[in-house]
């Protein structure tokens, strides 16, 4: 007898530290999801490199990164879809401005895109245009939230913008969010009508309970047996016959009365709004750069993405490469005085871009040049294309002159060779 | 004595084992029911600006007949119980405040104007009337069925008017839904996919609510005897014959 209890006690404990053991890495992967964040990685590399590239993206609130329940902040960039689109990803063009947040922490007050207030609804964008953005939020609910911006876009799906981490103070308690109706008057959208919709929700369901209690105060399994030996007509009294139909009349016009009620104190109603508007593109700037990506290959082990890109300077200053921007990932060239790495960027590091040669390309010259990005970045941000069926790259190309006017060039549709290194070993 | 004695402990008993089935049935309505909704229903059921004239009033209905006939089907030809539609919609209703309440206002922080279900108990009572005064379900069907089509805007209007009122914004026209949706973000379901308001039926000139409600109705009665009949077949007894067991 013992031997069976001390089994079951083994048995009991193992199960005990079984549930230990779920509960603790279920919390491990809590806290995990919020260091990644909203979850850009899980997208493939061709998607996030060659369709949607946001740059210029800056949030009001850092380098603090902290805020008040209440405090109104804003995110301003731009976002360029990218000429060449890939044809495996559909384009309809129809997107929404969004901005990512794991819930209303925040509340969207207001979005401009190039200085036109981005409506409630949907807008058509063009391939190849460059749209600039302003949001404005409101925090809501304290705590620490990844955040940033996104374009969500029919068929293709979100782009998700690089993001950062805010930490709202305070409490929520007396947080109201007023609007004044057309109507004239001033509502509180917290909880506007939820008093009533509580109201109509007890009051039907009252309905319906008491309609069951009725029937299920009388014998219930008993009844089975009585309708298969054919006795179901003495289940039912005129009583019931007559409760019923006062349900259902009685509800009838219950519902009736109440939605003409309803339409008295509510006369003026609209619909609710859907439309879809064309938003023009920024004006293209002058390109005094022609190039074109001639090969690329990603060394494996060496986690190192390298291309050849043929230059052409048809401006009348010397250029040089300082950048490359691809999945909110930066790369920066750091032979270029002062082009080093500001912590407010919202992207993510890269580390140093290599451009050889790294002389500037004089107005006229065409030139050739190797560029080499070592970093384990290709790997944390799932960037390496080798794994994917469209082993493709592409990002922005930012190029500037002594003056600091900046050009950018977009890079879209280039192949990339992956070098695997030493013996790679079977698998599919 | 005794034996008027064993008969009140025959009726506890019968009451109590009653009550094991009736309330094992509601939770096992409520994770069926309240998952075929979500599914089918939606969208529609979660947001305010997605509970409109048009779309709303007809995807709905036809959703959610299917459970309350096949459960009238069961409940009324085995027990003769004409609470199949109400029992199964009280417990829809108490599941999805359940997810509302916990979920999107609890753990999500939305405002619970933002996502309160719609009612469904009304249309119930009345296809539960409707079955048993006429005991027959190609009545409770075909004007049950229209009913429950029909009664579903105007059992819902005394909650969802006041997000019919207008509002302007930034110089742009908005319903109450249309600025609650835009202030309060929802990540995961982008906008672009709203429907709402817009298709051929806005040929109707004005008249779109009437013909949702309508069509609602229609392909309603369709479904409920599609339903009818996976009730049937799935509340039906089989006998196992003993030389086979």
């Amino acid at each position: 007898m013992n031997n069976v209890t001390s089994h079951w006690e083994k048995k009991i404990k193992k199960i005990l530290y079984g549930l230990a053991a779920v509960i603790i890495g279920s919390s491990f992967s809590s806290v995990s999801f919020a260091v990644q964040g909203m979850g850009a990685k899980s997208q493939e590399a061709f998607l996030r490199m060659r369709t949607v590239v946001f740059y210029d993206t800056q949030f009001s609130f850092a380098p603090a990164n902290r805020v008040k329940v209440g405090d109104e902040f804003s995110c301003t960039g731009k976002v360029m879809l990218m000429p060449t689109w890939p044809q495996e990803i559909p384009f309809s063009g129809i997107s929404f401005f969004n901005f990512f947040v794991p819930g209303p922490q925040v509340l969207r007050k207001a979005i401009w895109v190039n200085e036109k207030y981005f409506q409630f609804n949907s807008v058509v964008l063009e391939k190849g245009g460059t749209y600039a953005y302003k949001m404005v939020l409101q925090a809501r609910n304290p705590g620490t939230y990844p955040m940033g911006p996104m374009l969500s876009m029919e068929e293709a799906g979100p782009f998700i913008g690089p993001e950062e981490f805010l930490t709202i103070e305070g409490t929520r308690g007396g947080f109201t969010n007023p609007v004044k109706t057309l109507l004239g008057n001033t509502v509180d959208l917290e909880n506007y009508g939820t008093a009533r919709m509580i109201t109509w929700t007890l009051l039907t369901t009252v309905v319906g309970i008491v309609w069951l209690v009725y029937w299920l105060s009388k014998p219930f399994t008993r009844r089975l047996g009585l309708v298969a030996a054919g006795r179901k007509d003495e289940l039912f009294n005129p009583m019931d016959r007559q409760v019923c139909f006062l349900f259902t009349v009685g509800t009838i016009v219950l519902v009736a009365a109440a939605a003409m009620i309803t339409k008295a104190q509510y006369p003026v109603t609209i619909p609710i709004q859907e439309t879809k508007y064309y938003i023009k593109p920024l004006p293209p700037e002058p390109t005094l750069i022609q190039a074109e990506v001639t090969d690329a290959t990603y060394d494996v082990p060496g986690r190192t993405l390298s291309f050849h890109i043929q230059i052409k300077n048809v401006g009348d200053k010397p250029v040089v490469l300082k950048e490359f921007l691809t999945a909110n990932v930066r790369f920066l060239n750091p032979d270029i005085p002062g082009n080093n790495w500001n912590p407010s960027f919202p992207e993510v590091n890269g580390g140093p871009m290599k451009v050889s040669p790294s002389e500037p390309i004089n107005p006229g010259e065409t030139k050739t040049v190797e560029v080499s990005m070592q970093s384990a970045e290709w790997e944390n941000q799932r960037l390496t294309m080798y794994h994917e069926t469209t082993n493709r790259f592409g990002g922005l190309l930012f190029f500037t002159d002594p003056s600091g006017t900046r050009q950018i060039y977009a890079i879209a549709d280039q192949i990339v060779i992956p070098k695997f290194g030493g013996t790679v070993g079977g698998g599919m | 004595m005794q034996l008027s004695q064993a008969d009140v402990e025959i009726k506890n008993l019968e009451r109590k084992f009653d009550i094991v089935v009736i309330v094992s049935m509601f939770f096992a309505f409520i994770g069926g029911y309240h998952i075929h909704q979500m599914l089918l229903a939606g969208d529609w059921s979660f947001w305010i600006d997605w509970k409109d004239r048009m779309w709303w009033p007809v995807v709905a209905p036809i959703a959610d007949i299917a459970f309350p006939a096949a459960i009238q089907s069961i409940l009324w030809t085995k027990f003769k119980m004409p609470i199949g539609a109400t029992f199964s919609t009280v417990g829809l209703f108490f599941g999805q405040w359940m997810n509302r309440y916990w979920n999107f206002w609890g753990w999500g922080t939305y405002p619970l104007n933002f996502v309160f279900p719609e009612t469904l108990i009304p249309q119930a009572v009345v296809l539960d009337g409707v079955l048993m005064i006429s005991n027959n379900f190609v009545i409770t069907a075909l004007v049950g069925g229209e009913l429950w089509g029909w009664l579903f805007y105007p059992a819902n209007w005394p909650m969802i008017a006041p997000y019919h009122v207008p509002v302007e914004y930034y110089g742009q026209l908005m319903s109450m839904a249309d600025l609650i949706q835009y202030e309060y973000i929802r990540t995961s379901t982008p906008e672009y996919i709203r429907m709402v308001e817009t298709g051929t039926m806005r040929s109707f000139a004005g008249g779109v609510l009437g013909v949702s409600a309508f069509f609602s109705g229609f392909v309603s009665a369709c479904m409920y005897f599609l339903w009818w009949f996976f009730g049937k077949f799935f509340g039906s007894t089989k006998f196992v014959k003993h030389s086979s067991v």
